[in-house]
């Protein structure tokens, strides 16, 4: 059988992408650099209380994304299963870019600007740490769309 | 949008009689700072407040399975 259908395989790395987009998020932004945290605009982490309160949230938030994670895990699975997915890299590889900068233009937008839970780096400057966080979400998703579309006629089987 | 910003040291500031607000920051003598967060975030609005924050990975987890279903047609090309 030739492979006919990339949707499973791109479904399967775009969730993926997301749930490690988040973890990025969570690990490099919350914990290593402590830039912010999940409600760090609404509940300014400056004391014992607030700083737990952000903690919960955040680690709320990574519980979502370790559920993203588990659910890419599963599809990925089940699409290597199937006999009409290509095992492509490059498609592979660009879904989870796609995700990864789903993940970071939906939370820039909505967390960031909308609902202004928090900002990526919160002071002097914080609109352009956003913008800039936006403007390299948008090359992770053009370089997701290339690679993904670079393998559109990859009609490998797994295994081969 | 539910609780989200209401300050944090009403949780339990009837633990704080007698021992000052500087006491609360710390620890709470009554409950333990954990015990007190905990039931102000999972306490009324807490649903409401998650669907709000989890609307992003939501979103994306929607756009991402959707493409489920995208086909493939072409040639042969090795990846």
């Amino acid at each position: 059988m030739t492979p006919t259908h990339r949707g499973p395989l791109v479904s399967a790395g775009m969730l993926l992408g997301v749930g490690l987009g988040g973890f990025v998020d969570g690990i490099l932004f919350h914990q290593i650099l402590q830039w912010h945290n999940m409600l760090s605009s609404r509940i300014p982490p400056t004391d014992l209380v607030a700083m737990k309160t952000n903690m919960l949230w955040d680690g709320l938030f990574h519980a979502f994304t370790w559920l993203t994670t588990a659910v890419g895990l599963g599809r990925l699975w089940r699409a290597g299963q199937r006999a009409d997915v290509p095992w492509s890299t490059r498609t592979f590889v660009g879904s989870l870019l796609l995700g990864w900068g789903l993940f970071n233009v939906v939370e820039g937008i909505i967390d960031h600007q909308i609902l202004e839970l928090h900002h990526l780096h919160p002071g002097e400057g914080q609109l352009s740490w956003d913008v800039g966080f936006l403007v390299v979400s948008a090359l992770l998703l053009g370089g997701g769309w290339a690679l993904v579309n670079s393998g559109r006629n990859d009609v490998e089987p797994r295994g081969m | 949008m539910g609780r989200l910003g209401r300050p944090y040291l009403a949780v339990c500031r009837g633990s704080t009689r007698g021992y000052g607000e500087d006491m609360l920051v710390l620890a709470c003598p009554r409950c333990s700072t954990a015990d007190a967060v905990r039931a102000e975030v999972f306490g009324d609005g807490f649903w409401e407040n998650l669907g709000v924050l989890s609307l992003p990975l939501v979103i994306a987890v929607v756009i991402g399975g959707a493409l489920h279903r995208m086909p493939l047609r072409g040639g042969r090309r090795r990846s």
